[in-house]
């Protein structure tokens, strides 16, 4: 059986069977404001960027725009495409594993309703919260379910 | 009812497909410029970017470099990532397989060929069916040819060169 090394929510190396996996497309903002950077935190598990899974039907512009109302309560412009991550990883909440295409755009906040924010069942069983964190503090987080490459991502953005 | 979604087919014709038939296509092409010439496939419905399909359990990285090898017997490396698009798809027919509509996420890389050993090409069914063959076309003859794609390929290539 052919198998690939994958991620835990915790970050832990697992063994996913490839016939598991399902095609799970997603995107995700780096939005930056007076040298803070908005992140979504998942509970115990640690903290990732705000964004979310492309529904069957939707355009991934319109998934960041919607995915980072309903978590945030920000409407947001989405600008330039930054990087292309594909990750496989075990679900926290249920027995499904995905293969990940996650979609790195930089985006800008145009206005705030908290009216907006409407958490999905997952996001409230894993506690989804969000934080601006100082871009000096990035590298001692804890990531939710990543191996380093985020914080690659977050310093190339930086650096554009 | 069923949620609608306006798609294309191969021929960049405007269709309505319902969102339940759908299933995700992630897929990579890559833009391979030299001497002012761009790789493209031409096929019977006319010019593409070589790329296709991502297999379930495969990076990106590892999609592109064996699309690319199967197709054109080039070994390259990736170099940035040009654009990302969602689309709409549906297949034209074919005698060897029928594909379900497709809600496709293309990703589009820059790079840079590194060697060439044509005894790598290897067509899949369909690809012969379509008689795929790969083709350098001058960057300014590209307004003259027929795209054979949904998507607007010139101005990612244009992107790309930017």
């Amino acid at each position: 059986m052919k198998t690939v090394e994958g991620l835990t929510m915790s970050s832990e190396k697992i063994i996913i069977n490839v016939d598991d996996l399902y095609f799970r497309p997603s995107i995700y903002a780096i939005i930056i404001k007076d040298n803070q950077l908005l992140m979504t935190k998942f509970g115990k598990y640690g903290y990732f960027l705000p964004g979310g899974g492309i529904d069957l039907g939707e355009n991934h512009i319109d998934t960041l725009i919607r995915e980072l109302k309903e978590e945030t309560g920000y409407t947001v412009e989405v600008g330039d495409l930054l990087d292309i991550q594909t990750a496989f990883f075990k679900s926290p909440i249920k027995e499904k594993y995905s293969h990940t295409i996650k979609i790195f755009y930089r985006a800008e906040i145009v206005s705030e309703n908290p009216e907006d924010i409407k958490l999905t069942e997952s996001e409230t069983i894993l506690k989804v919260t969000q934080e601006w964190v100082n871009l000096s503090e990035i590298e001692n987080l804890k990531m939710a379910g990543d191996d380093g490459k985020l914080l690659e991502i977050v310093k190339n953005c930086i650096k554009k | 009812m069923n949620k609608i979604v306006q798609g294309r087919d191969i021929d960049g014709n405007k269709i309505e497909l319902n969102v339940e038939d759908l299933y995700f296509r992630p897929a990579v092409y890559g833009v391979l410029i030299q001497d002012n010439k761009v790789l493209m496939m031409n096929q019977k419905f006319g010019y593409c970017l070589p790329g296709g399909a991502l297999d379930l359990g495969e990076t990106f990285e590892e999609s592109l470099k064996r699309e690319i090898r199967e197709e054109t017997g080039y070994e390259i490396k990736i170099i940035n990532i040009v654009e990302v698009t969602s689309e709409f798809f549906k297949f034209p027919p074919s005698s060897q397989k029928t594909f379900k509509d497709a809600h496709s996420i293309r990703m589009f890389f820059t790079c840079k060929i590194l060697s060439e050993d044509k005894s790598n090409i290897h067509l899949e069914k369909i690809e012969e069916e379509w008689n795929i063959k790969p083709e350098w076309i001058a960057i300014s003859e590209l307004e003259n040819i027929k795209i054979g794609d949904s998507t607007d390929l010139v101005s990612i290539i244009k992107k790309s060169i930017n």
